[in-house]
């Protein structure tokens, strides 16, 4: 049998490729340059970023089309799944600037090593948002998961953070040993990995009432497990305080956003595009996970003291508002505002989020810790500093005019729609009770008198990066409607299939 | 031109921005150049697009953007310039225009004078987007938004307790009539479920009689707030606390004639409810009797102008309620020019006696300030309405309007107030610039203002001669037939005015405000009547104007005392015993439930992978067992 070729249409990964080369850039200028001009190779990611983010404009996402025998699609959710990498990954080089080359921790970091493993965990995650299949989709969360592992421990010679690198490996490797599981009974099950392909064999088993084939459902859990854990949902979380605590602060910022979209990508992919005529079955599934994490992540951040824990655990209470939007799939029309809300929901984390982390970040830099101690008199002492912390707390919390709020409220709209009343006060009670650790970080800098030792620091880029936050913040509260609208295109894209 | 609206708000919007991030540090003393630029771009652009409205007689309109889209509920950005938006451009950015570099010359040597050319621009980009709006609810945003820039420049000087206790009360009396205004567009939502006008207006007739009259009568109490109708007027005169500048232009010119503008672009609303027009009819009517009688007793030179603002903001309001659209909107323009000039020379005058504000210590500056002397008197002669100036024109056809309209009594009224009017305008302009110097010249030496103030006062002198004769000849003037197209279709109903009638009117008005010029000339000049005189006859009544008709203390007595002692027992009882009980035992039950749960985070990594396997297997066990046909 003559074996047919088929020719890659290169033009489709031009984001991917520019990443790519950015890579190969920086491994080069780690070894051409003499150590004291790595600081440059800061300018080369960011172009990178900034070049493979604007390439997205050469691409016509409206066609959804796919190469490499449907292994990748370009599509509307690959797009915003590119804009919400990109601009994260901006915004973590810009944090890191500082920190990384700074020598604050014990041993040194070498600067050009942090910035390809952060290149290439942004890669993965853009072939997760672009896979056509399920071994697409392995791959680039194990592409960017390892990349992740290995800055978990970037602080080589701090315990803490070899502690919590060691946890989140050996239970991400136990999480992907359950998501392949899951990957090869559905490969049993329906005979094909492609998402589409996956869609169209089970959608003739289902339509009769009753229960489902139980190799089905077990094929159905073992993936919701898997990347239940990726994206830190109760009770697959257990190593994201430990892992958040025990990172470099830029990692934090970076890993509590960049895996997760890495995450929710996936489930996206997998449960709507490939297994959503089996959305009956894992629906409830979700709505439940999404009420237990919500409940135990923003009830457990109150006993925290320690800012970078605290905002673990926040950030476990924010997949659970994800989860919200997941849960609210009713099928694809364009009414249904189930994935677009989850897809605006992650932007809008990355700013605030990163920016958060960001300012711990800039206290670091300073000589202080991360505890609330170290925020206290953070107004007097800095009030620029202390105004972008009080517009990200308030944007998390969920406060109007901010991107946080619009956010919640595209969420409960979602789930309102589906009928999903009571998933919806859930999270309206949550953001209550969040309002209990995000203010305390908000009081204690403006009304306790500051204390330890203060060192004047020059960190231009990260100061830029944290204004650029703070005001993505506040102006995609203000645009939230257009924002809304691209990524509501998600249904043109798993339409086609 | 379309495209290019979003010019108009935006450049000021980029100054006040740009004034409060860098003004402190970096722009400081140079700041009114970015302020005075982004403002000038803005009155360029507007009168662009104003021409070209004016040149094709359609709307033009611009889509930015919808801010939420919530199914039904949606909110577009979108500015619409039509004719009566128009209108109101060139007044506003004109205005602000002039005021932007008046303020140059009186704010100087200010400490905070980077900070007042961040509020003001932010002032003109609020008011702006509230003209240009297109539906309820952006208008409602900005209607709150100027009102913020209204409290934060009364209180400019903060740490005087005068001024921040003026602030704090436009804003508390504002938020009374905004109460009534927010429900009001919440009523047209629920019955029409659009905001957009357009759709309102299409729709609205078919309502009920009863629900017309509740939106119409809602929305008016916004206007009674912002517009300083009775009995919501106290702020204004208060706010007078404010920097000079900032009483002319948003407490004269524009902020204020917000509510005009509200009710006169809802016209269709109010138009079909006959009961809504006359309550308008009779508290605008109220209110130019009431603040008139204040304003001939009061001696702050300041208080006098504000007063009369208040004024003549009840005649646009009983122009509004007698159906006479065009009438209402012309008052606004012309009132405008001539209050604004008013309130700039009353600055020039304080500015010149060093923060002197008694008319009984002041004049005889004729002699010291001849260019502010000329411009006022033009300014007073103008709102005093005496032939041929602005204000002739346009309270001459407002007088007429409720006439033709059908409300005598409120044409009498307005007569009445006119004859008052033209009284304590002369009053301020012979007690101050006329007889005998009543300060101390050995410590005060008064000097006339720099061009830079100069400049605009002029300008709008000329303005307040001459902005009347766009609306003649009465009822067919240049102004009359742009505006015509907005005030039509919707079952309006058109008066039409004889010859005789607008003569006939026409001299018995000039014949008022002849007559208040000559008892001010007799009493403040000659001395042929003796004010004190006729105070002590008049007693009581003299005391009820001279008290502002105890408005102030009517309302302490009634509402501020009981509510505070109300607030008090709500603090020490409600709050502190129930609620903060309640509060703090709830916090602690969820403490307590996080302190239990954080043990389960033990730091072993053996017990987190037995977490995720008792999940899975939980989890499977469940689905398997319920949801598949294993055991069915």
């Amino acid at each position: 049998m003559p074996v047919e070729l088929v020719r890659p249409e290169w033009g489709l990964i031009v984001p991917e490729l520019i990443l790519l080369g950015t890579i190969a850039l920086v491994l080069a200028g780690d070894l051409a340059l003499p150590r004291r001009q790595h600081g440059v190779l800061t300018w080369v990611a960011l172009a990178g970023l900034a070049l493979s983010l604007l390439s997205n404009l050469t691409i016509d996402w409206a066609a959804g089309r796919s190469t490499f025998n449907g292994m990748f699609q370009a599509d509307y959710f690959s797009l915003f799944i590119n804009l919400v990498v990109g601009v994260a990954g901006i915004l973590s080089v810009m944090i890191a600037s500082a920190y990384v080359p700074g020598g604050d921790e014990p041993g040194d970091m070498p600067l050009p090593e942090y910035l390809a493993l952060l290149l290439l965990s942004i890669l993965g995650t853009m072939l997760v948002g672009a896979a056509g299949d399920l071994l697409m989709i392995f791959l680039g969360i194990e592409m960017g998961s390892i990349a992740v592992y290995a800055l978990t421990g970037f602080a080589r010679r701090r315990v803490t953070a070899l502690e919590g690198a060691l946890k989140y490996f050996l239970l991400g490797a136990f999480a992907t040993a359950i998501l392949i599981y899951g990957m090869a009974w559905t490969y049993g099950a329906t005979g094909t990995t492609a998402l589409a392909d996956i869609a169209v064999r089970l959608r003739p088993v289902v339509t009769g009432s009753g229960g489902v084939e139980p190799s089905l459902l077990l094929a159905l859990l073992l993936l919701a497990v898997g990347l239940g854990f990726k994206i830190a949902a109760v009770p697959f979380h257990m190593w994201t305080p430990d892992a958040y605590q025990g990172a470099p602060t830029p990692v934090s910022a970076y890993m509590s956003v960049v895996p997760k979209v890495a995450g929710f990508a996936a489930m996206a992919r997998v449960l709507v595009e490939a297994l959503g005529p089996l959305s009956d079955s894992w629906l409830t599934l979700i709505a439940v996970l999404a009420l237990v994490t919500m409940v135990y992540g923003n009830v457990v951040a109150i006993a925290q003291r320690d800012v970078k824990r605290m905002l673990g655990y926040s950030s476990i209470g924010h997949t659970g508002y994800i989860l919200v939007g997941l849960a609210a799939f009713s099928g694809l029309s364009p009414d249904d505002r189930s994935v677009g809300s989850m897809l605006f929901y992650l932007l809008s984390y990355a700013f605030m989020n990163i920016g958060a982390f960001g300012v711990v970040t800039w206290l670091q830099t300073r000589g202080l810790g991360v505890t609330l101690d170290d925020f206290r008199g953070l107004a007097t002492r800095s009030p620029l500093a202390a105004i972008a912390m009080t517009i990200f707390m308030l944007s998390l919390m969920g406060m109007p005019p901010l991107v946080g709020f619009y956010a919640k409220y595209y969420v409960i709209l979602a789930a309102v729609q589906a009928d999903l009343i009571w998933l919806a006060v859930a999270v309206v009670l949550m953001s209550a009770v969040s309002a209990f650790f995000y203010l305390r970080v908000v009081a204690v800098m403006y009304f306790n008198e500051p204390s330890g030792e203060w060192k004047v620091q020059p960190t231009p880029l990260l100061g830029t990066g944290l204004a650029l936050m703070a005001l993505g913040t506040l102006m995609l509260g203000l645009l939230s409607g257009p924002v809304l609208d691209l990524a509501q295109k998600w249904v043109q894209a798993f339409g086609v299939a | 031109m379309a495209n290019w609206i979003f010019l108009i708000p935006l450049a000021p919007l980029i100054a006040a921005v740009v004034n409060f991030i860098f003004g402190r540090w970096y722009l400081r003393d140079r700041a009114h150049w970015l302020a005075i630029l982004g403002v000038a771009i803005s009155f360029g652009v507007s009168v662009a697009v104003v021409a070209q409205v004016a040149r094709d007689e359609v709307a033009l309109s611009q889509h930015l953007y919808t801010w939420i889209p919530a199914g039904d509920f949606q909110v577009p950005v979108t500015l619409t310039v039509d004719q009566l938006t128009a209108v109101m451009l060139l007044v506003v950015t004109g205005v602000s225009l002039l005021v932007h570099i008046y303020s140059v010359g009186y704010m100087h040597g200010d400490p905070g004078f980077y900070r007042f050319f961040a509020y003001l621009p932010l002032f003109v980009f609020s008011m702006l987007m509230l003209v240009l709006a297109n539906n309820y609810l952006l208008l409602f945003v900005f209607w709150e938004a100027v009102g913020l820039c209204s409290y934060l420049l009364i209180g400019f000087w903060y740490r005087r307790r005068s001024a921040a206790q003026a602030a704090k009360k436009a804003f508390v009396v504002n938020r009374v009539g905004d109460f009534g205004f927010g429900l009001g567009v919440m009523l047209i939502f629920v019955h029409l479920g659009t905001l957009e006008y357009t759709g309102v207006f299409a729709q609205v007739g078919a309502l009920p009689q009863g629900t017309i009259t509740a939106i119409a009568l809602l929305l008016f109490t916004g206007a009674i707030g912002k517009s300083a109708q009775i009995p919501l007027f106290v702020w204004l005169p208060d706010a007078m606390e404010g920097p000079t500048p900032v009483s002319a232009l948003i407490h004269a010119a524009t902020m204020v004639t917000a509510g005009i503008f509200m009710v006169a672009r809802s016209w269709p609303i109010f138009a079909a409810s006959p009961d809504a027009m006359l309550v308008v009819a009779i508290i605008g009517a109220a209110t130019a009797f009431v603040a008139a009688t204040i304003g001939l007793t009061q001696y702050d030179i300041k208080k006098v102008v504000a007063y009369s603002t208040v004024s003549q903001l009840g005649y646009m309001a009983f122009a509004l309620g007698s159906g006479a659209w065009v009438a209402a909107i012309f008052h606004l323009t012309t009132h405008a020019f001539f209050k604004a000039l008013l309130f700039l020379g009353a600055g020039s005058v304080i500015h010149a006696m060093h923060d002197e504000q008694d008319m009984r210590r002041m004049g005889g500056l004729k002699r010291h300030l001849p260019l502010t002397y000329w411009t006022f008197l033009i300014g007073s002669a103008a709102n005093a309405g005496i032939f041929p100036l602005a204000g002739f024109w346009s309270k001459d056809e407002v007088i007429v309007g409720a006439w033709v309209g059908g409300r005598p009594i409120v044409a009498i009224v307005g007569l009445v107030a006119a004859l008052f009017t033209s009284l304590y305008m002369f009053r301020v302009v012979f007690l101050t610039f006329h007889g005998p110097e009543r300060f101390d010249a050995h410590t005060v030496h008064p000097h006339e203002s720099p061009p830079v103030m100069a400049v605009p006062l002029l300008i709008l002198s000329v303005g307040a001669v001459f902005a009347g004769f766009l609306g003649v000849p009465p009822e067919r003037g240049v102004f009359h037939r742009f505006l015509e197209p907005v005030f039509s279709g919707h079952g309006a109903e058109v008066h039409h005015v004889s010859t005789a009638t607008t003569l006939t009117f026409g001299l018995i008005s000039t014949a008022v405000a002849l007559a208040g010029l000559g008892l001010a000339y007799a009493a403040y000049v000659r001395g042929a009547i003796k004010p004190a005189v006729v105070a002590a006859r008049l007693g009581p009544l003299y005391q009820l104007a001279y008290r502002r008709w105890y408005f102030d203390e009517i309302y302490e007595a009634l509402i501020v005392h009981p509510l505070y002692r109300l607030s008090v027992w709500l603090w020490r009882v409600v709050d502190i015993g129930i609620i903060d009980g309640a509060v703090n035992g709830v916090a602690g039950l969820v403490n307590f439930t996080a302190q239990r749960w954080r043990r389960v985070q033990t730091g072993l990594v053996a017990n987190y992978a037995l977490a995720i396997a008792l999940g899975t297997v939980i989890i499977v066990g469940v689905y398997l067992i319920v949801g598949s046909t294993l055991f069915q």
